[in-house]
């Protein structure tokens, strides 16, 4: 009998070491060994948004996203603010027509877009004062009609008619406008071609054009000049032809809004021009923003362009 | 340590079970509950920086276009994921508040607590807020290498700890069953091999009180035989229920080895019938504990037997000594008789009563030095005349003697004799009244007739020769079996014989080196239907005389 409770009492034990585990562990699981910081958050106010300082507003035509945009001109948004001592503030519209339209109701002051869409801002009165230079390095850009250098059935332009033809988007000045005015010049227009395709985006559009033709999906293809370079170590460049190049055109454009004070112009202007590629910084701002300089430029530089329009009947 | 060895064996297992428990619910336990813990608490931390990095993922061009209502929509979506989102906001690069989900205003300490300085990384903080913990994660967001704003969410701390401490409780929970079962195991455990030991000690005490027939070992289901669909009879494992085959020696399996056990064992690991019957250590050790007690069981009776023989002999020994002095002393004044008795003859009348009377006491006087030379033959005190001799012929020419009067008594002799039979070296004339007196003990054994088989064999091995009288009579008992031998002693009616036939013919062995014993009923390698055919199954008795072999004399 003794030993009866004796044995029960030493399981007993048992019992109360694992139920006095079990505490501690719940107790070891509630431990805090993170420092902490002590918040009030009864302490509370309603905000309002500071209002914006007066500042000039930079708007880069809104191609690609936001994000983008502010990623290739911040730098030289601040280079800009930095020189001139102005106040400058990058402004994102969502489309084109926001970005024409931000201009004409003075929400823009400094418009950074393509020449077609110049000719449309220099309608509202809008003044082009800069313009940049191409990566090629030089202020111009042309269109290249390409084929394969194989293709028998085409030896000059002439030949174009009846084919397929894969350009880069519909309102791409390089990769489609250009050519087609080349094109119209030549006597042959868009239903000429047995298909007008554009290349499937989005991204490296102008590179697909190219692969498209040198695969042999299409009989020729328009790109910007440069595009080959870009790949010279993917393809064999050999295998594609140069059938005919575009007379070069101005470049994206620096254009200042109507009754913008043209002292603030100047002073971005100059701060503009002194940026060289010479220069270890500048480097990095033009690198970044996707150019190698910018120079002066007037409204007459776009003349070419408003013909091309005209050709095109864009206008 | 003296009270641990006066434990229980099954209270040893359960402390022994319950020890190895506690201590890994000791050590174990808490380890990998605080392991768990801390994977919980750092997968809540990674889920609060995926949710960050989400938010700020999604307001890069609302901050960009300082879209409000996208913003305010994107820290909304956040707050309505739920599990423990306690508020989401987003401050511009100038850590100006934005949106958040706050009502009624904004806590102001937020702003400043847990403030990015590097802008390729988040930051986690723990905050105090007095009612409870809130992890605050802080993102920022980045627009190539320019930050433009941050951020933040803040995950309560308390429902984290809720996940961790409902953890903590599982794995105390399944511990603490895992420790109950164990113990429940462990008895039972405990109780299973503590019965089995008990039913091994019981098995010892009943070999201590003598029982040699208690069976520890479980019946098999299948036995050797059945398994095998084997209908070796003659094999020493057919039919024996009570050891297992692989402790039988000399099983006629083809596969079996014919040593014995345990050296026999190992030529069974690949058997079919060890496969299927064989247990664990203490069924080994009970099956072994049968064994040894069927195998006590026999040395035991052999030993009895070779006591009784031992027993027997100086019986004889003792008996004969007496006999021979008895004999001698009695045989001189029987011989005093005699001659006065004979001499009386000449001295009275020969048609007178005297002369018949002194016949008489002549004939008796002759029975009595029958009987006297009878006691000095089984106390081998009578001179003796050895040759070599054939023990074939010694039996036929006694069997000739006798065959023709038995016959008359339907009582028929069969003979079955060794070929190839080596000489041996005897006294033909004693040995001659050795078997005639075998042959007169069987035929009275059979009144009404039988069958008497007399065979003859070589024992090549130990030298010897075995002579076999084997009757069909109704055999004999098994306390007289012990006293034949005796002189004296006899079942006949009185007057049928003196008693000393066997005890002579003993003698006579005896003094040839030899052996004589008897066998009731027949031994199943005496030719049963020889011996039995004429008459109805009777045990019958078998006389076993050995005499060794003549010893080879050299011819050089």
């Amino acid at each position: 009998m003794m030993q009866s409770i004796k044995k029960r009492a030493d399981i007993s034990i048992l019992y109360l070491l694992l139920i006095g585990l079990v505490t501690a562990l719940v107790c070891t699981g509630c431990s805090e060994d993170e420092p902490v910081v002590r918040v009030d958050l009864a302490n509370r106010t309603e905000l309002t948004l500071a209002q914006p300082a007066q500042a000039v507003t930079y708007a880069y035509l809104p191609q690609y996203s936001h994000s983008i945009s502010f990623e290739r001109h911040w730098r030289l948004v601040e280079r800009l603010t930095a020189a001139t001592g102005l106040h400058i503030r990058q402004v994102f519209p969502d489309t084109f027509d926001a970005h024409i339209k931000m201009v004409e109701r003075g929400e823009i002051d400094i418009s950074f877009s393509n020449p077609f869409i110049y000719i449309k801002l220099a309608e509202t009165g809008a003044t082009a004062f800069a313009r940049i230079i191409e990566s090629s390095g030089k202020p111009d850009f042309m269109g290249q009609i390409i084929c394969r250098r194989d293709n028998e059935r085409i030896k000059d332009i002439k030949d174009c008619p009846g084919k397929r033809w894969i350009a880069v988007d519909p309102s791409s000045a390089g990769g489609y406008l250009f050519a087609l005015g080349h094109f119209i010049e030549q006597g042959i227009n868009r239903q000429d071609f047995s298909e007008i395709a554009f290349a499937p985006g989005p991204g490296g559009k102008q590179e697909k054009v190219v692969l498209a033709v040198y695969t042999g999906q299409y009989d020729i293809g328009s790109i910007r000049n440069g595009t080959l370079s870009i790949l010279k170590d993917r393809i064999d460049l050999s295998q594609v032809r140069i059938l005919a190049e575009t007379k070069p055109y101005p470049g994206w454009v620096y254009a200042a809004r109507k009754d913008l004070d043209p002292e603030i112009i100047d002073k971005l202007a100059q701060a503009m021009f002194t940026l060289s590629m010479e220069d270890e910084k500048d480097a990095v701002i033009l690198e970044t923003a996707k150019m190698r300089g910018i120079i002066p430029a007037t409204d007459i530089d776009y003349d070419l362009v408003r013909d091309l329009a005209d050709k095109l009947q864009m206008r | 340590m003296n009270f641990f060895l006066r434990l229980k064996f099954r209270t040893k297992i359960i402390l022994g079970i319950s020890g190895i428990m506690v201590f890994m619910v000791l050590v174990l336990t808490p380890s990998v509950s605080r392991i768990a813990a801390s994977a919980l608490v750092k997968e809540s931390k990674k889920r609060g920086l995926a949710l960050a990095g989400g938010l700020t993922i999604r307001a890069v061009d609302p901050i960009l276009t300082m879209d409000l209502l996208r913003l305010r929509n994107i820290v909304d979506d956040v707050q309505t994921m739920g599990g423990g989102i306690v508020y989401a906001f987003i401050l511009d690069a100038k850590n100006q508040v934005l949106v958040h989900t706050f009502q009624n205003g904004f806590p102001l300490d937020l702003v400043t607590v847990n403030t990015i300085e590097d802008t390729t990384t988040s930051r986690i903080q723990l905050l105090d807020a007095g009612t409870e913990l809130i992890y605050d994660f802080a993102a920022p967001v980045v627009i190539g290498d320019s930050q433009v704003g941050t951020g933040r969410i803040g995950l309560s701390r308390s429902i984290i700890q809720r996940s961790v401490n409902r953890l903590i409780l599982t794995i105390a929970a399944l511990s603490a069953g895992t420790f109950f079962l164990a113990i429940l195991l462990g008895g039972l455990f405990g109780r299973w091999v503590t019965t089995r030991l008990g039913l091994l000690k019981k098995h010892v005490e009943e070999i201590v009180k003598g029982n040699l027939d208690h069976q520890t070992g479980p019946l098999l289901k299948r036995n050797c035989w059945e398994i095998m669909n084997c209908d070796l009879k003659k094999c020493p494992a057919y039919g024996d229920s009570r050891r297992r085959c692989w402790y039988v020696a000399g099983t006629m399996c083809a596969q079996c080895d014919h040593a014995m056990y345990p050296q026999k064992l190992q030529s069974c690991h690949t058997c079919p019938i060890y496969k299927e019957n064989v247990g664990d250590e203490i069924q080994d050790l009970a099956e072994t504990f049968d064994v040894m007690a069927l195998s006590l069981k026999t040395h035991i009776s052999e030993i009895k037997n070779y006591q009784e023989q031992l027993i027997q002999a100086q019986k004889m020994d003792s008996i004969g000594k007496m006999a021979g002095g008895v004999a001698h002393e009695i045989n001189t004044p029987l011989g005093i008789i005699l001659g006065y008795a004979q001499l009386l003859q000449d001295d009275v009348d020969p048609e007178g009563e005297m002369i018949k009377e002194l016949q008489i006491i002549e004939r008796q006087t002759k029975v009595c030095r029958k009987i006297v030379a009878d006691l000095l033959k089984f106390s081998r005190q009578t001179e003796t005349a050895k040759r070599e001799m054939s023990i074939n012929n010694s039996l036929l020419e006694t069997i000739a003697l006798v065959e023709h009067t038995f016959r008359l008594d339907k009582v028929l002799i069969q003979t079955d004799f060794e070929e190839e039979e080596k000489n041996i070296v005897g006294d033909p004339d004693k040995l001659k009244q050795v078997w005639l007196n075998l042959f007169n003990n069987a035929k009275d054994a059979m009144p009404d007739g039988g069958l008497i088989l007399v065979r003859s064999r070589m024992d090549a091995e130990k030298n010897l020769v075995v002579i076999s009288v084997a009757d069909t009579g109704p055999g004999i008992s098994e306390e007289n079996m012990k006293k034949i031998f005796d002189p004296f002693f006899t079942t006949k009616s009185v007057g049928k014989g003196t008693g000393l036939g066997l005890s002579v013919s003993f003698g006579i062995i005896e003094d040839h080196d030899g052996r004589i014993r008897a066998q009731s009923p027949l031994p199943s390698d005496l030719k049963m239907e020889d011996v039995t055919d004429s008459r109805q199954k009777r045990p019958g008795t078998v006389f076993v005389v050995e005499i060794p072999v003549a010893p080879l004399v050299s011819t050089d």
